[in-house]
């Protein structure tokens, strides 16, 4: 393993982390969408919270994919094929919620077809991604030359599941968060007691989760406990839930938003430390698994890489701070001009 | 059409034939049935669309709502009409 191997592999979990926290935000409005009753205000206020970003938020699932096709080719490879019907899952679960919010301005916000697909939409696809972190933790049977060589049926196991509904109360609590700190009046307070609440719901099934993983991917565990940075990990996921819920008493919601983010970075780290060196681990035999190493690019792509992240990131980075810094502060009702 | 169907056997001109860049793990019944799902997703949709852009255009064009309220501001100076409407128009 070289240096510039580990260093694309940290990228890698750098942007998942990223894709987690913002788009987790807006999948987790999504959720939200089933739980506000039929106010058509409260709604609309959810919806304004996220309409300047959902769209830019979920490009960084391409960018993870453009990313680990340069420079993880093999592990593109498998995982693309390999959970091709979940991530089918996952895309129709995107298509529909997207074509919610595009529709929105129609305003049928308050039609139950248009909350069906924006909120079931939002649903599949944040379960069906947490099934896809379920699986690459717990590892997938792999031939010899690292393609999947399972049935689809072999994604569907318990600890994908529980996986599934614990990605989908992270990003509930994402969502709430976010949701209490753009929000006012009623929508605001509706927000921060949903809030309080998916932050226990988000601790009980970390918990289960944990418990469920002991037996079901002892490995991944073992090598987790076995490295320092696993526990700060863990701390980090506890110490973020405690600070989401001590901070949001106190009414501080950017602080109590910013202690949500880093429950997930400590969820993803989780899955980084636990996993190195390993990728992809075969679920069958170890020795097929695809490692850091054994998927790595060519040295001169990664170099390659180098430069094109060197311009791309600061660029994309860039782009991001001026979306967030122009839509600051709380949504005003009804603003002039977005008729 | 043209490129895909022309370019057989080849995925990549003269690199990689389509037999070997298959994915060896997805089968056909997989294939047809998400791409079933993602026509009648789209065909959703698209009817969806339709829809709503007929709702628009048969309601027509609302009756001009921020020129009527620029026009009360404005209405001590009747004469400056058109001036008032390019500070609209610039702010």
């Amino acid at each position: 393993v070289t240096g510039l191997q580990i260093a694309w592999f940290v990228v890698v979990a750098v942007f998942v982390t990223a894709y987690a926290i913002l788009d987790g935000f807006d999948l987790g409005v999504g959720l939200l969408y089933g739980l506000v009753g039929r106010d058509g205000e409260h709604r609309e206020a959810l919806h304004d919270t996220i309409s300047p970003v959902w769209d830019g938020n979920e490009v960084w699932f391409i960018l993870i994919g453009g990313l680990v096709f340069a420079v993880f080719p093999p592990v593109y490879a498998t995982v693309l094929s390999g959970f091709y019907l979940v991530l089918m899952l996952v895309l129709f679960g995107l298509i529909l919620r997207s074509a919610a919010l595009g529709l929105h301005y129609a305003r049928v916000p308050t039609s139950l077809r248009w909350v069906l697909a924006f909120c079931g939409g939002s649903i599949v696809a944040g379960f069906f991604l947490g099934v896809v972190a379920g699986n690459l933790i717990r590892g997938v049977p792999l031939d010899a030359n690292g393609d999947f060589a399972g049935g689809p049926g072999a994604l569907f196991n318990p600890f994908a599941i529980v996986m599934g509904i614990l990605a989908l109360a992270v990003f509930a609590n994402q969502g709430a968060a976010w949701a209490a700190l753009k929000t006012r009046g009623a929508a605001h307070s509706l927000s921060r007691a949903i809030r309080q609440w998916a932050a226990w719901v988000v601790l009980g099934m970390f918990a289960a989760a944990t418990l469920v993983a002991v037996f079901a991917v002892p490995d991944h565990v073992r090598a987790l406990a076995g490295r320092p940075i696993g526990w700060v990990m863990v701390a980090v996921v506890v110490a973020g839930l405690a600070g989401e819920q001590i901070l949001g008493w106190r009414q501080r919601d950017r602080a109590a938003f910013l202690a949500a983010s880093a429950t997930v970075l400590g969820l993803v780290g989780i899955w980084a430390v636990g996993t190195y060196p390993v990728i992809v681990p075969a679920s069958n035999d170890p020795a097929n698994s695809l490692t850091i190493s054994s998927a790595a690019a060519p040295h001169n792509s990664l170099v390659a890489m180098v430069v094109v992240a060197a311009v791309g990131i600061p660029l994309a980075a860039f782009c991001v701070f001026i979306v967030y810094r122009t839509f600051r502060g709380r949504r005003r009702a009804k603003e002039e001009g977005y008729g | 059409m043209t490129t895909e169907i022309g370019r057989q056997p080849w995925i990549v001109q003269g690199q990689l034939l389509t037999v070997d860049g298959v994915s060896p793990s997805v089968t056909t019944g997989e294939v047809a049935t998400t791409l079933a799902i993602l026509l009648v997703i789209y065909t959703g949709v698209f009817v969806a669309w339709f829809l709503v852009v007929r709702g628009i255009v048969r309601r027509g064009p609302a009756p001009v709502a921020a020129g009527v309220e620029t026009g009360q501001e404005s209405a001590v100076q009747p004469l400056e009409g058109g001036a008032a409407g390019m500070e609209e128009g610039t702010s």
